[in-house]
């Protein structure tokens, strides 16, 4: 189940150390993403994409404006 | 596991820091001026009493949701004229989180002056005249 929440919200969880996982194409990516975020294309998505992803840690998921 | 309201366009338009390789990431959303408006039941009287200068003026409708333009061009027209007779509907708009660069060079192509700045649902945020943005 996720949670929605807004920008500097998010911008708080990171400084706490949640990761931040940018599901846009890996070509928008590269273009521009947000600091320190891990590029898990939607369309790739699948356990072992995410495998490195800390358990223990919340995480951020976000994509480009309203979905 | 959160999901950021308004994704990457959200953060970028507070104009926190990204990474990447796109040079410029100013937002369209530091260079907005405010936009002189009208209501859509106004007339040409309410223009002019807003606008005495020649520039454009838009019109909303409900909920600030941007509707048209009155242009300088039309300012001669009788006071009890309609703005809803003689606006220009649906002008051109981009979003605040835009870039600034990509801005400019939308605006220039189209060989206008300015553009209004909406949000994704269409409430009027402001206007950018890409001559007053400076490097």
């Amino acid at each position: 189940m996720s949670k929605r929440i807004d920008a500097l919200r998010a911008q708080r969880m990171i400084a706490r150390g949640a990761q931040l996982v940018d599901v846009l194409p890996a070509s928008i990516f590269v273009q521009e993403h947000l600091p320190g975020a891990r590029s898990v294309p939607l369309q790739t998505m699948n356990a072992a994409a995410v495998a490195g992803l800390d358990r223990g840690k919340p995480v951020v998921v976000y994509c480009f404006d309203q979905h | 596991m959160s999901d950021l309201i308004g994704g990457r366009a959200a953060w970028t338009v507070l104009g926190l820091p990204t990474d990447g390789q796109v040079g410029d990431r100013r937002r369209v959303s530091a260079f907005v001026l405010p936009a002189r408006s009208v209501g859509i039941d106004a007339t040409m009287a309410d223009v002019r009493s807003v606008a005495s200068d020649g520039r454009p003026v838009a019109v909303l409708g409900e909920g600030g949701v941007l509707l048209g333009v009155i242009q300088g061009t039309a300012s001669q027209l009788p006071d009890n004229t309609s703005v809803e007779s003689v606006m220009i509907t649906a002008p051109g708009t981009i979003r605040p989180d835009l870039r600034v660069d990509e801005a400019v060079r939308q605006v220039r192509e189209d060989g206008l002056d300015h553009v209004y700045v909406t949000t994704v649902s269409g409430v009027l945020v402001g206007l950018v005249i890409p001559d007053e943005i400076h490097a």
